[in-house]
């Protein structure tokens, strides 16, 4: 069944301006989205995703510009739009109410749109059925895991089903299991209603699972498509390199005048190389260069680009944003010794329970010097937990920890001092300037007045905000304010930073700008790192990695040991890409029975994966299906899902 | 159309009774008040601590003290001869009177001189203190008048021709003058004013704070419905609380009701309706719970408190007062309850009241209607 394009568009966004004060949430925005399509609004926290959703879903007024779905304009008539429309707020399960249970919620959502009670109950039955909620509709909403939240918003959202979905970050925070159930459920509704979906997220990687994306970036469309155009439009422009010299890479590297930007993941660096290069003639100038520069580079190829490798260009192009060039060292006085073999983190058996919720479960891990340690799991998984009991900040029920060679006790001050934590949202005091933050840190680390400005004007060098000293912290952008953070919790000199989601919903820019910064801190500071975060494309940046779900560690490991023991038990991924993914699905799926779609591409992980491409050609060609099949690696999100799967999906 | 109204009736009650904080908000807190002010707010001047400075110390001047101490008005804390000693107490605060009597009093009553008697009277509350004083010049009164009539004995007079007028005293409604009766009934105003609306005040801007407002704003529902829906299981629950601190006040603080329950509870009916209303208002109007909370705190119990006539009638309000009072809707209530519990007058009575309630009820629902927007900001 091949889209119906020829109709007007269900969805129409044109010159839309939305300002909060001197504050740009839309400026311009047009767009059109057709139905049947899952059409993706991508770009970071702040960038005006929300309100355009708002305006059109009719409870938000436009400064300019005309909007309307199914003909009827969003901002005259609102009342006529809202029949149509399911729309679901940002945040893990925000439309639910907590005091009643799955079924009480469900019902009220049907009652509340007067749904017939006979498509109710068969409604009903089946988004239970497919969100795996069954078995939980007696539970109060309050008392569900993060996932089955948001899959509880999305049956009260789609309980009347309605035409058009309006999704505000529904995956942001989801573990991976219940994402994969949600676009499960999104594609169904697509194929067999025609259902047409419009939805934000901050995850790259999500949008390419979307049929047609608009990049948002400060308010303004940067970019829009489907994103296999988008992405094929840098065709040739992404090169690799690995090298040994993982420290001196980087700043070798950004030297080349061939490259737009840089961003190093491991052991090896993605460059962006400038618009009009010849993939080639870069590639052999690249290489020489790496010689005469004495880096040991191998494996210097183009490689397939990604939507964030688009949005980074295209936001670099747009606004002339000089890349921070990492020239600058600090002169490293060495004051402690990182020659010392014992790990910085040790941990065993640690549990907090609050309640009859076990938030952390028998967690036992080691972190060495010098080594950055990503915690990775969903929202809820206990990650914040985890780290407070580190910490000292949160006494566990049972185990025990040793951190920067002191016993882990709520009172053992000397621990504090050894360590910088930069929690969740930051805790920045909102109307101090940048400068004040810093010596309110300073004083509460015992600094005296004459180290803390030094350390102030160092720590300013480096992360180059001399020039925000003296705003007001809560003016400034959020990747600004994430290194103000960041200072503040270097300013004693740590020898162990802990950081707590440092980078959610900060655009990808400051992100990678960020990562960058944790590993030179590495190098020049004589820390170690244990981070913590929900975006599973982050995991290639950690030296090491903890699965975290419901408060378990499922695994640890590097990110290729992650990957590679995923693969031995439940096999590399089959993908098909194919132009009528509808029918290729439909064929598929009774084979394979675990085949999902992600995006218009339709892919599972098998054991025997030669003989299911094999099978799986074979069916394709017999229906005369024109398709291109691949066996490919898994990437770190499919390595959380088989080992959440291994062990055992077994509700909490 | 009504069943949208109805699903969302059904889960504010839910929620209400699944939440410990909002039922005790709704039933333990307004009876514990009830309570508090029941037994601390009371208006009678009574027991109150006296002591005596004796210098005479003879059974004439004993007897004087006697009639003090045998009325029901004053507790005796103490007879000394030293007059430093009831100053302290005084002080101290155990004493709010000192009563001198001076070393001849009982040899210059008999001689029939003048005695003088000095009183000090501790004037901190002068309300108090001028209650006080009347006493003290009433028992004294008594006193002169018992020593006259023994003089008057002794001399042959007959004591009825000399006292040209004497007066047959009956009080209305409040015959034993208890302010019970008073202060109970003005509690049932008051606290069904606060806490219906503190409730209401709560129930859009709650879904505003934790973001469930957008399944309303999103949804086909009629602005009246969701009004409907908010407000109707708390004007049950406010006619819950009507009916108990009604049964607490007959049974427990035996208060006097002569009127029809039936006229009472038609009128708390509407009352409950109209304070809800009010509540739902400034939920309307405000963004979080704390400043609902505030608003609806200061803007229903100060108004209230001072012109509803709970402690001063309105009638002897000056006219800017008696102007505030009609606004405030507690004092059309007010009049009915006094009405029903000491007067028991019928539905007609209260009419031009009820009318009155009626029209503020209206006001107030269609302030909300106009004020609530399906929108955002």
């Amino acid at each position: 069944m091949r889209l119906d394009t020829s109709q007007a568009p269900i969805i129409q966004v044109t010159g839309l301006d939305k300002r909060y004060g001197n504050v740009e949430a839309a400026s311009s925005v047009t767009f059109e989205v057709n139905q049947g399509q899952i059409f993706g609004l991508i770009g970071p926290d702040g960038a005006g995703k929300t309100s355009i959703i708002q305006c059109l879903a009719g409870v938000l007024s436009a400064d300019a510009g005309k909007l309307s779905i199914a003909s009827f304009d969003c901002l005259t008539q609102p009342e006529r739009v809202k029949p149509l429309i399911g729309y679901m707020p940002q945040g893990i399960g925000l439309n639910l109410y907590d005091a009643l249970s799955v079924q009480e919620n469900i019902s009220f959502f049907a009652e509340l749109r007067q749904v017939p009670v006979q498509q109710f109950k068969e409604n009903r039955g089946r988004l239970l059925e497919m969100t795996r909620l069954t078995p939980f509709i007696n539970r109060a909403a309050g008392k569900l895991s993060g996932g089955m939240r948001q899959k509880l918003a999305l049956i009260c959202t789609l309980i009347h089903l309605p035409d058009i979905l309006l999704l505000d970050e529904p995956t942001t925070g989801v573990d991976p299991l219940s994402r994969r159930d949600f676009w499960q459920i999104i594609h169904d509704l697509v194929q067999e209603r025609q259902v047409t979906v419009l939805m934000t997220t901050s995850y790259m990687d999500e949008a390419e699972r979307c049929h047609q994306v608009a990049l948002m970036h400060d308010a303004r469309i940067i970019g829009s498509g489907a994103p296999q155009e988008l992405i094929d439009e840098m065709a040739g422009r992404i090169v690799q390199v690995h090298a040994l010299e993982n420290a001196r890479m980087l700043p070798v590297l950004e030297q080349w005048p061939g490259a737009e930007s840089i961003d190093q993941q491991g052991d090896y660096c993605r460059i962006l190389l400038k618009a009009g290069a010849r993939s080639e003639q870069s590639l052999a100038e690249l290489q020489s260069y790496c010689n005469n520069n004495g880096i040991q580079a191998w494996d210097v190829q183009p490689v397939a680009a990604s939507l964030e490798d688009v949005f980074v260009y295209r936001v670099s192009t747009s606004e002339g944003l000089p890349p921070i060039k990492a020239n600058y060292f600090e002169p490293t006085i060495s004051e402690q010794s990182r020659q010392s073999e014992d790990p910085i983190i040790s941990a065993k058996g640690l549990s907090c329970q609050f309640g009859d919720f076990v938030a952390v479960n028998n967690v036992s891990m080691q972190v060495q010097q010098g080594e950055v340690f990503g915690l990775l799991g969903p929202n809820g998984a206990g990650k914040t937990t985890l780290i407070k009991m580190l910490m000292g900040l949160q006494a566990g029920s049972q185990g025990s920890a040793t951190v920067a060679g002191l016993p882990v006790s709520s009172d053992n001050f000397d621990l504090r001092y050894r360590l910088g934590y930069m929690s969740q949202r930051f805790s920045l005091y909102r109307d101090l300037s940048v400068a004040e933050n810093l010596k309110l840190y300073g004083g509460l680390y015992g600094l005296n007045r004459r180290q803390c400005n030094q350390r102030i004007v160092s720590l300013a060098a480096r992360f180059h905000m001399q020039m925000y000293l003296d705003r007001k912290t809560e003016s400034l952008p959020l990747g600004i304010r994430q290194r103000v953070a960041l200072s503040c919790a270097l300013l004693h000199k740590p020898s162990l930073l802990l950081l707590d989601e440092p980078t959610s919903g900060v655009d990808p820019i400051a992100r990678r700008q960020f990562w960058r910064e944790v590993h030179r801190l590495v190098e020049h500071e004589q820390v170690s790192v244990l981070i913590s975060t929900h975006y599973m494309d982050e995991a290639e940046h950690c030296d090491r990695l903890g699965f975290m779900q419901r408060g378990k560690m499922v695994a640890t490991g590097t990110p290729a040991e992650l990957k590679q023991t995923a693969e031995q038990f439940g096999g590399p991924l089959v993908t098909v890409d194919s132009r009528d993914f509808v029918n290729t699905f439909t064929l598929l799926k009774p084979v394979f029975e675990n085949a999902i779609y992600f995006g218009r591409r339709i892919q599972w992980q098998s054991l025997q994966a030669e003989q299911a491409l094999q099978e799986a050609q074979n069916i394709l060609r017999s229906a005369k299906i024109e398709a291109r099949l691949r066996i490919i690696p898994l990437s770190i999100e499919e390595a959380f899902v088989s080992f959440m799967l291994r062990d055992a999906d077994k509700p909490c | 159309m009504l069943s949208r109204s109805l699903a969302l009736a059904l889960k504010e009650s839910r929620e209400l009774l699944r939440d410990p904080i909002y039922l005790g908000l709704a039933f333990f807190v307004p009876m514990m008040l009830l309570q508090l002010f029941g037994y601390g707010l009371s208006l009678d001047v009574k027991n109150l601590p006296v002591v005596f400075v004796d210098y005479d110390n003879n059974i004439i001047s004993r007897s004087y003290i006697d009639s003090f101490v045998h009325s029901e008005y004053f507790d005796l804390i103490g007879v000394t001869h030293d007059v430093d000693e009831a100053r302290e107490l005084m002080q101290k605060g155990s004493a709010r009177v000192i009563i001198e009597l001076p070393t001849n009093f009982a040899r210059e009553l008999t001689s029939a001189h003048q005695v003088p008697v000095s009183i000090t009277v501790d004037g901190s509350f002068p309300n108090r203190a001028e209650v006080i004083l009347s006493y003290i010049t009433v028992i004294n009164a008594m006193n002169n008048m018992r020593f006259w009539q023994d003089f008057a004995q002794q001399q042959g007079i007959d004591i009825e021709s000399v006292l040209p007028i004497n007066l047959h005293i009956s009080i209305w409604y409040n015959p034993s003058l208890e302010s019970i009766h008073m202060i109970v009934p003005g509690l049932l105003v008051l606290i069904l004013m606060l806490f219906p609306a503190i409730l209401g005040a709560l129930v859009i801007v709650r879904e505003k704070e934790e973001g469930t407002i957008f399944n309303l704003y999103c949804s086909p529902i009629y602005r009246w419905e969701i009004i409907a829906g908010k407000a109707s299981p708390y004007i049950l629950v406010a006619f819950i609380d009507y009916l108990l601190i009604f049964v607490v006040s007959i049974f427990q603080f035996k208060v006097l009701f002569v009127g029809s329950f039936l006229v009472l509870s038609v009128a708390a009916f509407l009352y409950c309706i109209c304070t809800v209303g009010i509540g739902l208002l400034f939920s309307i109007i405000t963004r979080t719970q704390l400043a609902a909370m505030l608003l609806t705190f200061l803007l229903t119990i100060t108004p209230a408190f001072n012109y509803s006539g709970f402690t001063t009638p309105v009638a002897s309000m000056d006219a800017v007062g008696q102007f505030i009072a009609h606004l405030v809707p507690a004092t059309y209530f007010m009049e009915i309850v006094r009405g029903s519990y000491l007067k028991g007058l019928g539905l007609s009575h209260y009419a031009g009241d009820l009318v009155a309630m009626t029209i503020y009820t209206v006001i107030v629902y269609l302030l909300c209607w106009l004020l609530l927007r399906k929108r955002i900001g």
